[in-house]
């Protein structure tokens, strides 16, 4: 199994109020499955994709990626982990400004430590892929929303990641985009075999689902595989 | 690291207007701190040189007890010892023996009280610029004026005397009697930068009022030895001028080794600490013109890399979230300081060695607007001031710039690599 979420909890509290946004989740993800998780506002989807990234640390529970528990890494450790086993794609205004769509692909490249012309091939080789090709360098202000977040996704591609997580991917885009975007993540995940886990309340997103977990509350009350 | 300097360069450069602002403040205070520096390095040892080279010398060799109390009873009466020294020594580029005494000029009903300094002419006109002085149609003891005397201009006029008059010095001789020099003729007025000299100095030939105001046939010794039999040997004090002034402590340990034992060596610096004392202030001045640069620099920096974090708060998390670690993004922020920090030292280096050399070359008339009467109150100091650059004050400054930049990138920096990529992400910047 590639993902394994035990009992996770988390509480956020302040001074005067405590906030149990996720409880007691327990699921499993495999190799290659394109998962949505699904649910409204403040129901626990973007605090439990950010746990699994190791973005936030669960108050209990744990977390294991290739049965490996990532729940109690040093912050080094999981800046590592983000760095090798997964790639990101957040909202909105993902890429790094000063840098040209190609230089945002590479930089993950970079940090790992693989030669220019190596990563500058990958880059471009990616960016085709994500059907930019021409667009290369341009800076993110130059780019649509779209086209920004055909970068990011090619960024999360690059370090070819065990598992790509989309926090609300199309929340910014319009109706044809999105669906653009998520026809290029299906293929991707046909196609080489990568896992996507994606939140969104998005229901465009939602039909394409191919496991869907619906989220309530903090706590899974639907885990189903649609036809 | 190449990743993180473009990073950092792009986003200096993200925000033209502000970063120049920022390079352009330090540039400013830059600019300002080499000139001042500058123009300290080309003021003071043209002050020190108008200051020793009048009258004073580099270094003065007297008797301790002199210095304390100037009468005759301490000056020195066996200096030849002291000549035969400095003549030998090859760190001395020229030395003049002096014989001081104080008595009263008088020319007619006139008369003033004034320095009487006895002189050797061939070796104070080597050493000091007395010489240069002397007004028109007079001259500085040359052949047969040797029996003479040569006026401040001053005093001359105070006195009523002009050059060819015959004047009276009356002192008193190292026994307590009175003395006379003279009628002597006026023979060269000086009109020197140092106004106090002007007005209450002559100059004799060193042995004439050696033997007027040593020998006294009328005593009867009952000390043979203290009867002088060498007047040559006579002299109150001894001004030095060395090759090189980077050595003068040495040259003045040196020569100290060579003294008799009642005869003390000091420097210009010893002999007139008031003036030591105020270049010393001055440079402190420069210190506190430098810590007011720094503090520019630091509150520049400080605000426009601060600002710059604060907005790229979400671009901070996204980086974190790519595996960036904490390190890295505290090298990209603290590359931004550094990068508007060398903008600002180039610009502000290229204005200030540009305008210290253009003044260095035309000069800086700082007192052009003062009239002459004025001007005799600044005589150490020339009406044209030439600044110099100086290679060690530039490097200092710099240095001292740079460090305060990294040092004041440390808290922003600090700031970004410590963020949570979580609440980054989720922030609007």
């Amino acid at each position: 199994m590639l993902l394994k979420v035990e009992n996770v909890e988390k509480v956020f509290s302040t001074d005067h109020i405590e906030f149990k946004a996720l409880h007691g989740i327990t699921t499993e993800v495999g190799k290659g499955e394109f998962v949505v998780i699904a649910g409204p506002s403040g129901s626990g989807k973007t605090t439990l994709l950010n746990i699994i990234g190791t973005l936030d640390n669960p108050t209990e529970g744990r977390v294991f990626l290739d049965d490996r528990d990532i729940s109690d890494l040093s912050e080094s450790q999981k800046a590592e982990l983000r760095l090798r086993s997964l790639g990101f794609i957040f909202q909105a205004y993902n890429l790094i400004n000063v840098l040209s769509a190609a230089e945002n692909v590479e930089y993950v490249l970079q940090l790992q430590g693989i030669a220019k012309a190596d990563r500058r091939n990958r880059a471009l080789e990616l960016l085709k892929a994500v059907g930019l090709e021409g667009l290369e360098d341009r800076r993110p202000n130059q780019l649509s929303g779209g086209q920004q977040q055909r970068v990011a996704v090619a960024r999360a591609l690059a370090s070819e990641p065990e598992m790509v997580l989309a926090d609300e991917p199309t929340a910014n885009l319009d109706q044809a985009t999105g669906r653009e975007l998520m026809q290029l993540m299906l293929d991707l995940n046909r196609d080489k075999g990568i896992t996507f886990i994606i939140s969104s309340h998005d229901e465009m997103v939602i039909e394409h689902a191919r496991r869907l977990l619906r989220l309530l509350d903090g706590r899974i009350i639907a885990d189903v595989r649609p036809e | 690291m190449r990743i993180f300097m473009a990073i950092a360069w792009r986003n200096v450069m993200r925000n033209k207007k502000r970063s120049f602002i920022t390079a352009f403040a330090i540039a400013v205070g830059l600019t300002a701190l080499i000139f001042m520096w500058s123009l300290f390095d080309g003021v003071y040892p043209m002050m020190i040189e108008n200051m020793t080279s009048v009258f004073m010398g580099h270094i003065e060799i007297s008797d301790p007890r002199y210095v304390e109390k100037p009468i005759l009873d301490n000056a020195i009466v066996d200096g030849g010892p002291i000549l035969e020294a400095l003549a030998a020594n090859p760190d001395v580029e020229s030395y003049s023996p002096r014989l001081t005494t104080f008595g009263l000029v008088s020319f007619g009903e006139n008369s003033q009280g004034a320095a009487i300094i006895g002189i050797d002419p061939e070796l104070d006109r080597n050493l000091g610029l007395i010489d240069d002085f002397v007004q028109e149609g007079g001259t500085f003891f040359e052949g047969d004026d040797r029996y003479g005397i040569v006026i401040g201009a001053t005093l001359a006029k105070n006195v009523d005397a002009g050059l060819g008059d015959e004047v009276l010095l009356v002192t008193s001789n190292r026994f307590n009697n009175l003395a006379y020099l003279g009628p002597l003729p006026i023979v060269g007025i000086v009109k020197s930068t140092v106004p106090e000299f002007d007005a209450s100095t002559v100059f004799v030939d060193r042995l004439t009022l050696a033997r007027e105001i040593f020998v006294d046939t009328s005593v009867v010794y009952t000390n043979p030895d203290a009867e002088v039999t060498d007047i040559a040997g006579v002299l109150t004090s001894v001004a030095v001028r060395v090759k090189d002034q980077h050595k003068l402590e040495q040259v003045r340990d040196d020569l100290q080794q060579l003294m008799p034992p009642n005869a003390r060596v000091r420097t210009w610096s010893e002999i007139a600490p008031w003036f030591k004392q105020a270049l010393d202030i001055d440079v402190v001045f420069g210190y506190i013109v430098l810590a007011i640069v720094l503090i520019i620099v630091v509150a520049g920096i400080l605000n426009t890399v601060l600002m710059s974090v604060m907005e790229r708060t979400r671009e901070f998390g996204i980086m974190r979230a790519l595996g960036t670690k904490g390190w890295q993004i505290f090298t990209t922020v603290s590359l931004e300081s550094v990068f508007l920090g060398l903008l600002g030292l180039v610009i502000g280096s290229v204005c200030g060695i540009g305008l210290t050399l253009i003044f260095g070359q035309i000069g800086l008339d700082l007192y052009g607007s003062f009239d002459e009467s004025m001007m005799g109150q600044f005589y150490i100091l020339d009406s044209v001031l030439y600044p110099t650059l100086a290679l060690d004050h530039f490097i200092i400054t710099c240095v001292l710039i740079m460090v305060a930049v990294v040092l004041v990138s440390i808290y922003p920096a600090r700031k970004a690599s410590k963020m949570e990529p979580v609440a980054a992400i989720k922030a609007l910047g």
